[in-house]
């Protein structure tokens, strides 16, 4: 990337995208609609975006952004992508603002993220706010617990869940619909109408 | 008039609840949000309700006492429940109503309010007819509340069964019933509250609520008197604050939790031993907490729950010589229970062998538990299943929630309890909280899958859901259908009293004849729930031998010391009658079917 194209993006309102889990960037949606620039991470398909992302943004992907757009220092991190390195921390034990080295973002985005953090994110794991005593908001935001879908992620293949979620399906239309006493009323029904 | 009485009955009763669950506020950790408060509060309540009717019970039970308590409780909750009401609105306008869960929710409520109304049917087979609902019927009767000496399991601590009784004495037999409301609205709430604890939003604590109401095998837990769901209520307070407590007052309040639920069911010593020991382990070696502080606060919380079950205990070590009755047999080296024939402890040993084994005891049947949970509840002697969502999304919730603190409590706790229920008697219900657990996993499991895989993994997440839930109703809502016809039809009512209560025309009878006052029952079959006459049983279905004789001639050597007016003789079922067909000194003035009915000369 060139050094005005740098300048460029650091001047406007952008947004970096590091996570695979496209559900994770709805409660972000209204504000891709404030931004002109979206970096996405080696490996995300821009396809996944369109429900979120509005006609004719740009999309840029993070090895086209160089140095500048490189991954933040991440202690005890895995290769996995993260979320949103503009976004404040979904872990507590993270500071709560783009870490230092990655200042390409406006800190005008940062605020605006981290305020849809504070009033709307709603995903199980929002993790980012600290304990309150007076606080109305789920519990979890306010305990020290830990955990996230950031540790989540590189335990389980996607397809590994969807293949034992349909393993139980699969069992129990065989053990509790298709061995039902109405079922077997049915099949021997369809075997009878077949037979004749 | 018939239908409305059992609401207002139980309006009473849930705002006398909110009034003496008041008194706890001071203990509910500040960072609870007003949905936990709400719980503790309302559960809290009904718990301390509970005991006081007891210790009350104890030397004065009928509708004045009764009532007092209940208005006392009230008075308690006037301020509160103004101030509630003030603020109705804008907690409604805070509150999100996803349409599907709330429908679901709705369905079961409504079909459990309108079923409610009902009538009770059935036989000794049902516990309520055998003594949930025996008891607090004798104890009105009475004027005491006292063990029923012809049925072993009234025994049992009763701080719910008490509120039954107060439910009768205001509203009527069919308060009790209407009962399994308050009961589901209570798991309901307790559902949403720790599912929100763990992260989920508004969204996630509604499915789990719906996921939860859904389960058959929780649902006959809430109904026609069994109080399994209420206790589950109870368990899961208590397992909320032992891994939130922090100060000494939420350790008293963890206690006092603890304490309810010992009242409620004697398996919730398991539960309170197993529990104190997972708080100390999540304080110290997960929250990193001073043992000192830990040791102390659990200490509290020890006393706290010693205090609160103590009234049941006490009772049964002072007048029937055991705290827990029936006693393990490992206590009869210890005390000595009053009337506890050899053969009593046989019958309710074997009765435990044979219907607590469910699926086997080996480590295999173990390790396939969540399998069989799932898919063969009934084999648990649970009725319905739980649903595809804890197997098949709640290990991806453990996944997830590995790192927090508050859900490895969650999993400690219920690796253990499921073990000690393994161990000991492998009923569903008994088991209810760990379902309710399995369903808290399961929608977070649901999230994250749904993150993880957003197509094909959302289609299969929603797709296990609609499964648990419509299969649930398909079962609750053709299973109530009795229920939902006999409390809009009088004469449909009438009707199926007939065919399903066997001896129905025997017990119209000896209600409705004012000659008739205490009444000698011979057959150790006959549910005395029915009766609304004083009675005397002279055995039991477990062996109790009332009168300490064992054949019917030497209780009819006793009859002119009984007092009784008539004699209910019945087939038992080696096809016989106990009293020959003209005994000596007796009349019969009413015969139908297998059963007589005889006036003492």
């Amino acid at each position: 990337m060139s050094a005005p194209d740098s300048a460029r993006l650091r001047a406007s309102p952008q947004l970096i995208l590091r996570t695979r889990w496209i559900s994770l960037c709805r409660p972000y949606e209204a504000h891709m609609r404030k931004i002109n620039l979206l970096c996405i991470p080696q490996g995300f398909r821009p396809g996944l975006l369109a429900s979120v992302a509005p006609t004719g943004l740009n999309i840029a992907r993070g090895e086209q952004m160089g140095q500048a757009f490189s991954r933040p220092p991440k202690p005890r991190r895995r290769r996995m992508p993260v979320l949103f390195c503009s976004a404040p921390r979904l872990k507590m034990d993270r500071p709560a603002c783009p870490p230092a080295g990655t200042n390409v973002c406006p800190t005008g985005i940062s605020r605006v993220l981290l305020a849809a953090a504070k009033s709307g994110y709603s995903q199980p794991f929002s993790m980012s706010e600290p304990a309150d005593a007076n606080s109305t908001a789920p519990p979890a935001v306010r305990a020290a617990d830990g955990g996230g879908p950031t540790e989540f992620a590189p335990v389980l293949w996607p397809r590994l869940a969807e293949l034992w979620i349909l393993m139980t399906i699969v069992i129990f239309v065989f053990l509790r619909i298709l061995g039902s006493h109405t079922a077997q009323r049915i099949l021997s029904l369809v075997r009878h109408v077949f037979g004749r | 008039m018939r239908l409305l009485a059992p609401i207002a009955a139980n309006l009473l009763l849930v705002a006398s609840a909110i009034g003496y669950g008041g008194l706890l506020r001071r203990l509910i950790p500040e960072r609870f949000t007003d949905l936990d408060r709400l719980v503790i509060i309302l559960l809290g309540g009904s718990g301390i309700l509970g005991t006081i009717l007891f210790c009350v019970g104890q030397f004065w039970f009928a509708r004045t006492p009764i009532l007092t308590v209940l208005l006392l409780g009230v008075a308690l909750a006037v301020r509160p429940l103004l101030g509630a009401l003030r603020q109705f609105p804008a907690t409604v306008r805070k509150i999100s109503f996803p349409p599907i869960p709330v429908a679901v929710i709705s369905l079961v409520l409504i079909v459990t309010a309108v079923a409610g109304l009902a009538l009770l049917t059935g036989d000794m087979n049902n516990d309520s007819i055998a003594y949930h609902y025996l008891g607090p019927k004798v104890w009105l009767r009475n004027g005491v509340i006292r063990a029923v000496p012809d049925e072993l399991l009234t025994y049992f601590p009763v701080a719910v069964e008490t509120q039954y009784a107060a439910l009768m004495a205001t509203g009527g037999q069919r308060a009790p019933n209407f009962f399994a409301v308050f009961a589901l609205t209570a798991i309901i709430l307790t559902t949403a509250s720790l599912a929100m604890r763990l992260g989920t939003d508004a969204s996630g604590a509604w499915w789990a609520a719906a996921l939860v109401v859904a389960m058959p095998a929780v649902y006959t837990g809430a109904i026609i008197g069994f109080l399994d769901v209420l206790f589950a209520c109870f368990l899961l307070a208590a397992v909320r604050l032992a891994f939130d407590a922090e100060t000494l007052s939420h350790y008293a309040l963890f206690g006092i939790f603890c304490g309810i639920s010992m009242g409620t069911k004697e398996t919730a010593i398991v539960a309170w031993i197993l529990l104190v020991f997972c708080s100390l382990v999540i304080a110290i070696w997960v929250v990193r907490r001073a043992p000192a502080a830990v040791l102390k606060g659990l200490a509290v919380s020890c006393v706290a729950a010693m205090a609160l079950a103590s009234p049941f205990y006490l009772r049964n070590w002072i007048l029937y010589g055991c705290p827990i009755y029936p006693p393990p047999p490992v206590l009869l080296h210890f005390f000595h229970p009053k009337g506890m024939l050899p053969a009593m402890m046989h019958e309710l040993l074997k009765n435990m062998h044979d219907q607590d084994q469910g699926m086997g005891g080996g480590l295999v049947h173990f390790l396939l538990l969540p399998f069989n949970l799932t898919y063969h509840t009934s084999n648990f002697n649970g009725a319905g299943g739980i649903g595809l969502a804890p197997l098949a999304l709640g290990p991806f919730g453990i996944l997830a929630l590995r790192r927090n603190a508050f859900a490895k409590g969650l999993l400690l706790f219920a690796v253990l309890q499921i073990t000690a229920w393994f161990a000991t008697a492998q009923i569903s219900r008994y088991i209810i909280p760990l379902y309710v657990l399995g369903a808290l996993f399961g929608v977070v499991g649901w999230r994250t899958v749904a993150g993880v895989a957003p197509r094909l993994g959302r289609v299969l997440c929603a797709t296990v859901v609609a499964i648990s839930v419509l299969y649930g109703l398909g079962n609750i809502v053709p299973a109530r259908r009795g229920d939902l016809h006999a409390a809009i039809s009088s004469s449909y009512e009438q009707k199926r009293m007939l065919e399903q209560t066997p001896r129905a025309a025997t017990f119209a009878f000896l209600n409705r004849d004012p000659s008739i006052g205490n009444i000698l029952i011979l057959n150790d079959g006959i549910a005395a729930y029915f009766l609304d006459k004083p009675y005397i049983k002279p055995w039991g279905r477990w062996g109790e031998q009332t009168l300490g004789v064992a054949t019917a001639p030497q209780v009819m050597a006793l009859l002119p010391e009984l007092h009784v007016t008539h004699v209910l003789d019945a087939k038992d079922i080696h096809g016989a009658f106990r009293l020959p067909d003209h005994p000596p000194g007796l009349t019969l003035v009413f015969a139908h079917g297998d059963e007589r009915v005889y006036r003492v000369d």
